[in-house]
C-alpha cells in the first residue's frame, strides 16, 4: 500500500479518520501529505465558526415552530413542504411597508424609537363595531367582553400592518385625548368582518408577551386573527412616549408564540 | 425527547433551543447567506415539530434533525433561485464584521462563495462534516445515501473548493493533487 499513492478519496477520508490505513504512506510520501494538508485547510475553513444569529431570530423562529399547526405526517427525513411561515427576510421590507402606509394614511408607526413629527387627524377609515378600549384612559375597558375586529387570516407582516392600520390610525387621531376607543375597521382586503370569538376581550397572551418583553407599554389596540389554521390575537404595544409609537404582536392563541412582529424595539 | 414527541410544549421548546445554534450553522453554511438561514432553521425548527412523532428513534434524534434541516436548506435554495433577491438590507441578524477583521470577513466570503459553487448535495456532505462533525456513517444515514458515496461526495466537493479557496489567498499556488498509481 505504501508505495502507491492514495486517490483523491482515500486522502479525505484519511483527514477525517476514516482511513488510517493509509497514515503510513502519507507520512513519507510528500505529495500525498501536501494533498492531506490542502483537504485539511479545506475542512478548516468550512469549519470556521459562523457568526450566532441575533436573539430574536432564534426566538421567531421557535415561536413558530411550536405555534405550528402541530404533528403532521412527514417521513423520516422526507423532504418538507413550504410551510406558511414567513420568512425572516420579508420582515424588515413589511416594517418598511407599514411605516409607508402609516406615515401616508395618518399615523405614526416608529422602529426603535425614531417617530414622525407628522401626526395628523386626517382619518377617513370607516370603523367597525369593535369595541376593544384604547388610549391611557381606556384601560377599565380592556378587558371587557364585546365585539372584537377579527383581521382574518393573516400570512406575513405586511397584511397585519394593513389590516390593523384602520384600527392604529383610529386610535392615534383621536386616542392622544385618552378618551378613544379602539375601532380596528373592517380592512378592504377581508371581503366581509367575521364576527369574533367571544373569548377575546381579556387581552390573552399580554402578560406572556410582556414576560419576553418587559419594555412593551400599554396595549392599545388589539384584535383576533388567524395564520392559516392557528387561531391568534393581536395586541399593540405602545412602545414609547409618542402615542403613535406602537408595535404589533401577532401571537397564537394557544401558547401565544410570536407569529408576527411589526414595528417597535 | 419522549415529552416533546407527546407533545410537551415546554419540552419541545427546550429541544429546540438545544439544537437551534448548531442546525443554524448548518443552514448559514448551506445557504451562504445569514437572512436564508434565518429562513430555512425556522422551517426545519416547524418540519422538526411536525414530524416529530414520527421520528422512530433509528437514528439519533440530532442525525434525524440535520437530515430535516438539510432538506430545508436544499428547498430554501431552490426557492431562492425561483424569487428576486429583497433590496432592503437585512435587519438583526449577523453583526457587521468589525473593520480589524477585514481579512477574515474576505475569507468568510470567499468561503461563502466557494461553498455555493458546489452542488447542493455535495455541500451538504462537507457541511455535515466539517461543521457538525458528523461520521461519515452519520452523514449517511441523514443524506440517505450510502457510506461509500458520503466520502466521494465529501472528497469530491473539497478538491473543487481547495482552487477556490486558495485562489482568494494566493492565486499562484493551486495545490498539487496526486493521482493514484
Amino acid at each position: 500500500m505504501s508505495d502507491r499513492h492514495a486517490d483523491l478519496e482515500a486522502l479525505s477520508a484519511f483527514v477525517d479518520g476514516e482511513a488510517p490505513e493509509w497514515a503510513d504512506h502519507v507520512a513519507g510520501c510528500e505529495a500525498c501529505a501536501g494533498s492531506v494538508a490542502a483537504l485539511r485547510a479545506v475542512a478548516r475553513a468550512v469549519a470556521t465558526p459562523v457568526d450566532v444569529p441575533a436573539p430574536m431570530v432564534r426566538e421567531r423562529a421557535i415561536a413558530a415552530a411550536l405555534a405550528g399547526p402541530g404533528p403532521e405526517p412527514v417521513a423520516n427525513g422526507a423532504r418538507i413542504r413550504r410551510s406558511s411561515s414567513i420568512p425572516t427576510r420579508w420582515l424588515v421590507p413589511a416594517v418598511a411597508a407599514m411605516i409607508l402606509f402609516l406615515v401616508g394614511g395618518a399615523a405614526v408607526v416608529t422602529i426603535g424609537g425614531r417617530h414622525s413629527t407628522s401626526e395628523t387627524a386626517t382619518v377617513n377609515a370607516p370603523e367597525s363595531s369593535a369595541k376593544f378600549a384604547t388610549g391611557p384612559g381606556a384601560a377599565a375597558d380592556s378587558s371587557a367582553a364585546g365585539p372584537v375586529t377579527d383581521l382574518g387570516d393573516v400570512p406575513d407582516a405586511t397584511t397585519l400592518a394593513a389590516r390593523a392600520r384602520p384600527g392604529l390610525t383610529s386610535r392615534t387621531a383621536s386616542g392622544a385625548s385618552g378618551a378613544a376607543t379602539a375601532a380596528p375597521a373592517a380592512p378592504s382586503a377581508v371581503a366581509a368582518p367575521v364576527p369574533a370569538p367571544a373569548v377575546v376581550g381579556t387581552r390573552p397572551c399580554e402578560e406572556q408577551a410582556r414576560a419576553r418583553q418587559p419594555s412593551l407599554g400599554p396595549v392599545v389596540y388589539f384584535a383576533t386573527a388567524r395564520r392559516g389554521s392557528v387561531p391568534a390575537v393581536v395586541l399593540g404595544f405602545s412602545t414609547g412616549p409618542d402615542p403613535a409609537q406602537v408595535t404589533l404582536l401577532m401571537l397564537a392563541q394557544d401558547g401565544c408564540g410570536e407569529l408576527l412582529r411589526v414595528a417597535g424595539p | 425527547m419522549a415529552a416533546a414527541r407527546a407533545g410537551d410544549r415546554a419540552a419541545l421548546d427546550r429541544l429546540l433551543r438545544r439544537h437551534y445554534d448548531r442546525l443554524y450553522a448548518v443552514c448559514r453554511r448551506m445557504t451562504g447567506d445569514p437572512a436564508d438561514a434565518a429562513d430555512a432553521c425556522q422551517e426545519a425548527m416547524m418540519a422538526i415539530v411536525r414530524g416529530l412523532p414520527r421520528f422512530d428513534g433509528r437514528s439519533a434524534f440530532a442525525t434525524w434533525a440535520y437530515r430535516v434541516t438539510t432538506n430545508a436548506c436544499l428547498d430554501e435554495l431552490r426557492r431562492r433561485r425561483r424569487r428576486p433577491e429583497p433590496g432592503l438590507p437585512e435587519g438583526p441578524g449577523e453583526p457587521a464584521s468589525p473593520v480589524d477583521d477585514a481579512e477574515g470577513a474576505v475569507t468568510r466570503l470567499d468561503l461563502d462563495a466557494a461553498l455555493q459553487s458546489l452542488p447542493g448535495d455535495y455541500r451538504a456532505a462537507v457541511v455535515l462534516r466539517d461543521v457538525s462533525g458528523l461520521s461519515y456513517e452519520e452523514i449517511a444515514t441523514a443524506l440517505d445515501i450510502p457510506a461509500g458515496t458520503v466520502r466521494s461526495r465529501i472528497a469530491r466537493g473539497r478538491a473543487a473548493l481547495i482552487p477556490l479557496l486558495a485562489a482568494g489567498r494566493n492565486p499562484a499556488a493551486p495545490p498539487e493533487r496526486p493521482t493514484s498509481t
